[in-house]
C-alpha cells in the first residue's frame, strides 16, 4: 500500500463517528475476531456485524471526500 | 489504488496493511498486546501497563479503559503528528532523567544534519540553550531555568523546544483522558494546541513512513505546532501567553 493511499485512509479514519472508527480499529487494523470486537466495545456479536457494515460504507464514503479534498 | 478502496474486500485489505504498518513500532507485537488487555479487562480489569504504543494501540488501549473511554476521539485538523494521551498504567521516563536527546552539538551541525530548518528562539528573554540532536532527525534546545523561567519540577530546566519534519498529510489526533486539558490556538495563524497538566507523548511520520515517537520530556505545559514543514513543541512552566510570544518570534 502507497503511503499517499495510507495517508488518505488514516485521514479517512479520523473523520468517522467514534463508533464507526472504533469498529473499523477492532476488526480490521488489529483483525480482532467479531466476538473479540463485541467484548471489546461491550456489545453483541450481531451488533458488530451491522456496525462494521454500516462503517465501511461509510469510511467509502468519506474517502471520496478525502480524495475530493486533497 | 485509491479507486480500488471502493470495494470493500480491498479497502480491509488497505485496512489491515494500515494496522501492519502501524504496528512496526515497538512493542513489537501490538495485537497480542492489546487482546491480552482485553483478556485482562475480562479478568477484573486486571492493572495493564504498556511501553510506547503504537497508534493503533493506543488507540485501543484507551478505549477498553473505563473513565476514559468516554473522552476519546478528539481530532483536530493540522499536522504530521498525534497527540496521544497515555495512561497512568504507561511508562514515561521519570521527569528529569531519561530525557534521550541524543548528541550534544551546536547549532550549525543541527542545521547542516536535518532536511528542514531549525528554527530559533531569539533573546534576549531566554538564556541560551543546549542543542541537542537525535539520529532520527530530531533536535531539541535545552533553555535552563531562571528567574523568569521557572524549572520544571525535579530538574532545572526551564525549557525544551523539540523540532521535527512532519508528514503534513497527516492529521492531528487527540486522545483524551480525564487529567489533560487542551486548547486549540494559533501560533502566527497556524493552528496549534495548548496542552495543559497529564503526560503526553507525540508520534510522527518520518520520511520512511514509520510512525516515530517523541515522549514528552518534563512536567509542564506544552504547546504544539507546525511551522512550515517543521512540527515545533514547547515544554515549559510558563504561561500560555508567554509560550505563544516565544513561538512567534522563532526564525
Amino acid at each position: 500500500m502507497q503511503s499517499m493511499d495510507r495517508a488518505r485512509l488514516r485521514s479517512a479514519l479520523t473523520r468517522l463517528d467514534r463508533k464507526d472508527r472504533d469498529v473499523i480499529v477492532y476488526r480490521y487494523l488489529l483483525e480482532f475476531s467479531e466476538a473479540e470486537t463485541a467484548d471489546a466495545l461491550q456489545c453483541p456479536v450481531g451488533t458488530v456485524k451491522s456496525r462494521s457494515s454500516r462503517a465501511l460504507a461509510r469510511l467509502r464514503g468519506t474517502l471520496g471526500e478525502v480524495r475530493s479534498d486533497g | 489504488m485509491a479507486e480500488s478502496l471502493d470495494h470493500d474486500a480491498e479497502m480491509i485489505s488497505a485496512l489491515k496493511s494500515l494496522g501492519e504498518s502501524l504496528d512496526a513500532s515497538p512493542p513489537s507485537d501490538v495485537v497480542s498486546n492489546v487482546r491480552a488487555a482485553i483478556d485482562a479487562e475480562a479478568k477484573r480489569r486486571r492493572k495493564r501497563r504498556w511501553r510506547g504504543a503504537a497508534a493503533v494501540a493506543a488507540t485501543a488501549s484507551t478505549l477498553l479503559i473505563p473513565g476514559v473511554r468516554t473522552a476519546v476521539a478528539h481530532r483536530f485538523g493540522i499536522g504530521g503528528v498525534k497527540v496521544h494521551e497515555i495512561s497512568p498504567a504507561e511508562t514515561v521516563p521519570p521527569v528529569g532523567t531519561a530525557f534521550a536527546l541524543g548528541q550534544r552539538v551546536d547549532l550549525d551541525e543541527a542545521r547542516s544534519a536535518v532536511d528542514y530548518h531549525v528554527l530559533v528562539a531569539p533573546g534576549p528573554d531566554l538564556p541560551r540553550p543546549t542543542v541537542y540532536l537525535r539520529d532520527n532527525g530530531i533536535v531539541s534546545f535545552v533553555y535552563p531555568a531562571t528567574s523568569t523561567l521557572p524549572p520544571s519540577p525535579g530538574t532545572d530546566v526551564g525549557l525544551i523546544i523539540t523540532e521535527f519534519s512532519g508528514d503534513s498529510r497527516d492529521i492531528i489526533e487527540k486522545f483524551l483522558n480525564n487529567t489533560t486539558d487542551v486548547e486549540q490556538l494559533t501560533v502566527n495563524g497556524a493552528h496549534a494546541l495548548w496542552i495543559t497538566r497529564g503526560d503526553h507523548f507525540v508520534f510522527f511520520i518520518n520520511d520512511k513512513n514509520q510512525d516515530v515517537d517523541v515522549p514528552g520530556h518534563i512536567a509542564g505545559n506544552t504547546l504544539l505546532w507546525v511551522e512550515g514543514d517543521v512540527t515545533i513543541r514547547l515544554e515549559g512552566q510558563i504561561s500560555q501567553a508567554d509560550a505563544v510570544r516565544i513561538a512567534e518570534s522563532m526564525s
